[in-house]
C-alpha cells in the first residue's frame, strides 16, 4: 500500500470517528444498561404472571436483576469532553437510578427496607449533582423511613426536600404537578395517620407558609396555578374559608387570563362548593354545588369526594335516606377509590343502623375489611360491630364480635406486617383482649407494640394501659418496665409528669 | 405455455439438484457480509458493535433505534436496506459471476475462461440498472401499500385483526416478488456474448415478461421458506420484541437471510438454465 492510499484510509478513519463513532463506548454502555433493565423487567413480569404473589425469596432474586444494573455502568457518569457524551452519561445515570428505584421497591416488598435504604444512600452519593436523581434518592429514603416506622425522620426529610428543591413548572402542554408540591400536605397526612392531630395542624401551617412563600416570587402561570390550588386545599383542610376564598378568586383570575389553565376549572368548582359549605350554616347550596360538580365531571379525580362530602352535609342535616344514597353511590361508582370508598362504606353502615336496619349495617361493616383491607376503616369496622352490640345491650353477641375482631386484626397483620395500619390493629387487639379479660394475652400485645412500634402514639397509650393491667395482676416489675419505656420514648408527652409520679408510687 | 411451465420447472429442479458451492460462492460472499453485520448488530452492547452497526443505524434513523429493545424492531429495516445496497452494488458483479459459473458447465463455449472479466464489465451496468429499477418499483409499491386507503381495504377484505395484518404483508410480498420476476432474466441476458447495455436490459425484461407466469411460479415456490419467515417478521415483529424476546428477531433474520440468499441463487440459476435452453432451442 503506498503512502497516498494509507493517508486516504487514515482520513476515512478520522472522518468515521468525527461522525460520532467516538461515543460508541458510551452508547454501548447505555445499551447494556437498557438490556439489563429490560431483562429484569421481563423476569418480574413473568414472575407476577403466576397465580400466587411472589414470596420474599423470589422478590429478592428479582431485585438482584435490577441491582445488577449499576455494576454494568461505570461511575462517574457525567464525564466526557463533548456535550453529547455528557448527555449519554446523563441517560445512563437516569437508567441506573431507575434500576435502583425498582430494586428498592422490590426490597421493600420483600420486607427488606435496609436494602432499600442502602440503595437510597448509593443513589445520593452517585447523583453527581443531577437534581432529578438526588430527588429520587430522597423520595426513596422517605418511603423507607415511613415503612420502618421512622415517621419523624421521614417528615424531617420531606421538610428538607421542600427547602432544597424549588418546584418545577409542569412540562409544556401538561398540568402535571411536581411531586415536591405534594410533600407539605403529605407531611400533615403522615402526622394524621399517626394519630397526631396537633402535629398534623402544625404541618398544615407549615404547608400554608410554604405555598405562600412560593407565591412571593413570580412563577410560570401553570406552576402558580398549581401552587394556588394546593393553597386552596390546605386552607380548606385547616378550616380557613377566608384564605381559601381569596386563593380561589386569585386562581379564577389566573385561569381566565391563561386559556391553557382551563383544565383546573373543575377543581375550582369543587373548591368553591367546599368553601361554601364551610361558610354557610345551611349546607343546601354546597350540597347542590357538589352534586352538580360530580354530575358534570363524573370522571374527575374529585368526583367521588364531592358525592361523599355532599352525603356528609346531608347526614348533618338529618336527611338520612339521601345521605345513605350518597354513600352507596360512592361505593358503587368508585369502588377503586381506596381513600374515599372505605370511609363511605363505613358511614353507610352507620346510617343503616341509624335507619333501623342493624342486620344490613352489620353485613356492611363486616364487608369493610374484606373489600378494603388496607384502609383505616377496615381497622375500625370489626371493633365497631362489637361496640354496637354493647350499645344494644347484647353482651353475649358483643363478646363474640370482639373475639372475631381480634382474629380479623391478626389476619390483617399477617397479610401485611409492614402496613402503617399495623399499630392501630395491634392497639385494637389490645382493646379487645382487655374487654374480654384476657390479661396475659393483652400484656403480650403491649410487649409486641413496644417491640415493633416503640415510638407510635398508640404504643404510648398501650404502655399506660399495660402498666395498669400488670400492676392490677401483681406484676409490679412489668408495670414499672412499661412506665420506664413510656418516659424514655415519650418524654414530651403532656402526661409524662403523671407517669413519673405513678412510677415513684410503684417504686415505694 | 404448458411447455414453458415444464421447461421452467425442469430448470428449477435441475438448479436445486445440481447445487455446487463454486456456483453459489458469489452469493455466499454477500451472505457472509449480511451475517457479519447481523452478528455485529446482535452485539450492539459492545464498542465494536456500536461503532459499526450502531453507526450505520444512527446515519439511517438517528439515535432513536439505538436503544434496547427498540433496536430489534428496527433491525429488519436495517437489514433490508443493507440487502438492497448489497444486491444493487455487489450483486451487479456477483450475480452475473454466479450466472456465468452456472452456465459454464452447460455451455462451455458461450463463456470462455479468459473472457469472464470482460463479460462482468459488460453485465455490470444493465444488472445495476435492473436492480435499482426493481428496488425503486418495490419501494413505490410499498408506498402505495402504506396508504391508509389501500391497506385499509386489504385489511377489510381479510376481516381485520392479525389476519388483516397478515393479508397486507402477504399482498405486499406477492407483488414484490412479481416486480422482481420482471428483472430476473437481466443477469443472464447481460452475460450473453456481445450484448450492448440496451439489448441486455431490454432482452432480460422481455424474457421476464414473456415467461412471467411460469417464472413467477418458480420464484414464489423457491422463496416460500424465506417468505414465511418474512411474513412472521412483518406481522409479529412488534409482539416478538415486546412480549417474547427481542433477540428472536435477530435469529429469524439470520435464518431468513440464509434462506433468501439460497432462494435467490436457485432462482437466478433456474432462470439461467431456462434462458440458455430457450436460446439453444431458438438456434
Amino acid at each position: 500500500m503506498n503512502a497516498r492510499r494509507q493517508a486516504r484510509w487514515l482520513l476515512l478513519g478520522a472522518a468515521f470517528l468525527a461522525a460520532g463513532c467516538g461515543d460508541a463506548g458510551r452508547k454501548a454502555e447505555r445499551y447494556r444498561v437498557e438490556q439489563l433493565a429490560y431483562s429484569a423487567q421481563r423476569a418480574e413480569r413473568e414472575a407476577r404472571l403466576g397465580r400466587t404473589r411472589p414470596d420474599s425469596l423470589t422478590l429478592l432474586s428479582l431485585r438482584n436483576g435490577y441491582a445488577k444494573i449499576r455494576s454494568v455502568a461505570k461511575a462517574p457518569f457525567l464525564t466526557g469532553s463533548s456535550e453529547k457524551s455528557k448527555e449519554l452519561g446523563r441517560d445512563i445515570l437516569q437508567l441506573v437510578a431507575t434500576g435502583e428505584l425498582q430494586s428498592a421497591r422490590l426490597a421493600m416488598e420483600a420486607g427488606r427496607p435496609d436494602l432499600a435504604l442502602e440503595q437510597s444512600r448509593w443513589l445520593e452519593q452517585h447523583s453527581e449533582g443531577d437534581v432529578m436523581v438526588a430527588r429520587q434518592a430522597d423520595f426513596l429514603a422517605i418511603g423507607v423511613l415511613r415503612m420502618t416506622g421512622k415517621t419523624d425522620e421521614a417528615v424531617e426529610r420531606m421538610r428538607a426536600m421542600v427547602r432544597r428543591y424549588p418546584p418545577s413548572p409542569p412540562p409544556k402542554g401538561t398540568s402535571q404537578e411536581d411531586p415536591i408540591l405534594a410533600l407539605p400536605e403529605m407531611m400533615s397526612q403522615v402526622r394524621r395517620e399517626q394519630g397526631d392531630q396537633a402535629g398534623a395542624a402544625r404541618e398544615l401551617e407549615f404547608a400554608n407558609a410554604y405555598y405562600q412563600g412560593l407565591l412571593r416570587s413570580p412563577r410560570d402561570p401553570m406552576l402558580e396555578a398549581l401552587i394556588r390550588a394546593r393553597l386552596v386545599r390546605t386552607a380548606i383542610e385547616a378550616n380557613q374559608p377566608a384564605v381559601g376564598l381569596e386563593q380561589v378568586n386569585a386562581l379564577e383570575r389566573l385561569v381566565a387570563a391563561n386559556p391553557p389553565l382551563k383544565s383546573l376549572e373543575p377543581e375550582l368548582l369543587f373548591s368553591k362548593a367546599k368553601i361554601r359549605g364551610m361558610i354557610d350554616r345551611d349546607h343546601s347550596d354546597a350540597v347542590a354545588m357538589l352534586q352538580s360538580f360530580a354530575r358534570q365531571y363524573p370522571k374527575h379525580v374529585l368526583a367521588p369526594q364531592a358525592i361523599f362530602e355532599a352525603a356528609v352535609y346531608l347526614e348533618d342535616a338529618k336527611k338520612l335516606p339521601e345521605a345513605l344514597a350518597g354513600y352507596r353511590e360512592v361505593v358503587a361508582l368508585y369502588p377503586g377509590e381506596t381513600q374515599i370508598a372505605p370511609v363511605a362504606l363505613f358511614r353507610e353502615a352507620m346510617l343503616e343502623e341509624r335507619t333501623g336496619d342493624w342486620n344490613q349495617a352489620k353485613a356492611t361493616l363486616e364487608s369493610v375489611p374484606v373489600k378494603y383491607p388496607r384502609s383505616p376503616a377496615a381497622v375500625e369496622a370489626p371493633f365497631t360491630i362489637a361496640m354496637r352490640y354493647y350499645a344494644r345491650g347484647d353482651k353475649q353477641a358483643a363478646r363474640g364480635a370482639l373475639a372475631r375482631a381480634v382474629m380479623t386484626y391478626k389476619e390483617m397483620i399477617a397479610r401485611d406486617s409492614t402496613s402503617s395500619l399495623v399499630p392501630a390493629c395491634r392497639y385494637n387487639i389490645l382493646r379487645g383482649q382487655l374487654s374480654l379479660g384476657d390479661w396475659e394475652k393483652a400484656l403480650g400485645t403491649v410487649d409486641d407494640m413496644a417491640l415493633h412500634n416503640p415510638k407510635h402514639p398508640y404504643t404510648a397509650q398501650a404502655l399506660l394501659e399495660g402498666a395498669k393491667v400488670a400492676n392490677a395482676n401483681g406484676q409490679k416489675e412489668r408495670a414499672l418496665g412499661y412506665l420506664e419505656q413510656f418516659l424514655e420514648n415519650f418524654p414530651n408527652s403532656p402526661v409524662a409528669g403523671q407517669v413519673r409520679q405513678q412510677k415513684e408510687k410503684l417504686l415505694h | 405455455m404448458a411447455r414453458e411451465i415444464r421447461t421452467v420447472r425442469a430448470a428449477a429442479l435441475e438448479a436445486l439438484g445440481s447445487f455446487r458451492f463454486h456456483e453459489f460462492a458469489p452469493f455466499a460472499w454477500m451472505l457472509a457480509v449480511e451475517l457479519v453485520v447481523l452478528v455485529l448488530a446482535m452485539n450492539l452492547g459492545t464498542a465494536w458493535g456500536m461503532a459499526t452497526v450502531g453507526f450505520l443505524t444512527e446515519r439511517i434513523a438517528g439515535d432513536g433505534p439505538l436503544h434496547y429493545p427498540v433496536f430489534y424492531a428496527f433491525l429488519p429495516t436495517l437489514m433490508t436496506n443493507l440487502e438492497a445496497v448489497l444486491y444493487a452494488l455487489a450483486g451487479s458483479i456477483l450475480i452475473p459471476l454466479a450466472v456465468m459459473r452456472v452456465l459454464t458447465p452447460i455451455d462451455p463455449a458461450s463463456i470462455p475462461a479468459h473472457g469472464v472479466g470482460a463479460r462482468l464489465k459488460q453485465a455490470f451496468l444493465p444488472v445495476l440498472t435492473a436492480a435499482v429499477a426493481s428496488e425503486a418499483l418495490i419501494l413505490g409499491w410499498q408506498w402505495v401499500l402504506n396508504q391508509r386507503a389501500v391497506s385499509g381495504l386489504i385489511r377489510t377484505i381479510f376481516r381485520g385483526g392479525l389476519a388483516g395484518t397478515a393479508g397486507v404483508a402477504l399482498i405486499g410480498l406477492l407483488v414484490g416478488y412479481a416486480i422482481w420476476t420482471l428483472f430476473v432474466f437481466v443477469p443472464v441476458s447481460s452475460v450473453q456474448p456481445g450484448r450492448s447495455y440496451g439489448a441486455a436490459l431490454g432482452g432480460g425484461i422481455r424474457e421476464g415478461l414473456a415467461n412471467f407466469g411460469s417464472t413467477y411460479f418458480v420464484v414464489i415456490g423457491l422463496s416460500l421458506p424465506a417468505a414465511a419467515i418474512l411474513l412472521v417478521l412483518q406481522t409479529m415483529g412488534g409482539y416478538l420484541v415486546t412480549q417474547i424476546r427481542p433477540e428472536i428477531i435477530g435469529v429469524l433474520i439470520g435464518v431468513y437471510t440464509i434462506l433468501s440468499m439460497l432462494a435467490s441463487f436457485f432462482i437466478y440459476s433456474a432462470a439461467a438454465r431456462f434462458y440458455q435452453a430457450r436460446r439453444v432451442e431458438a438456434e
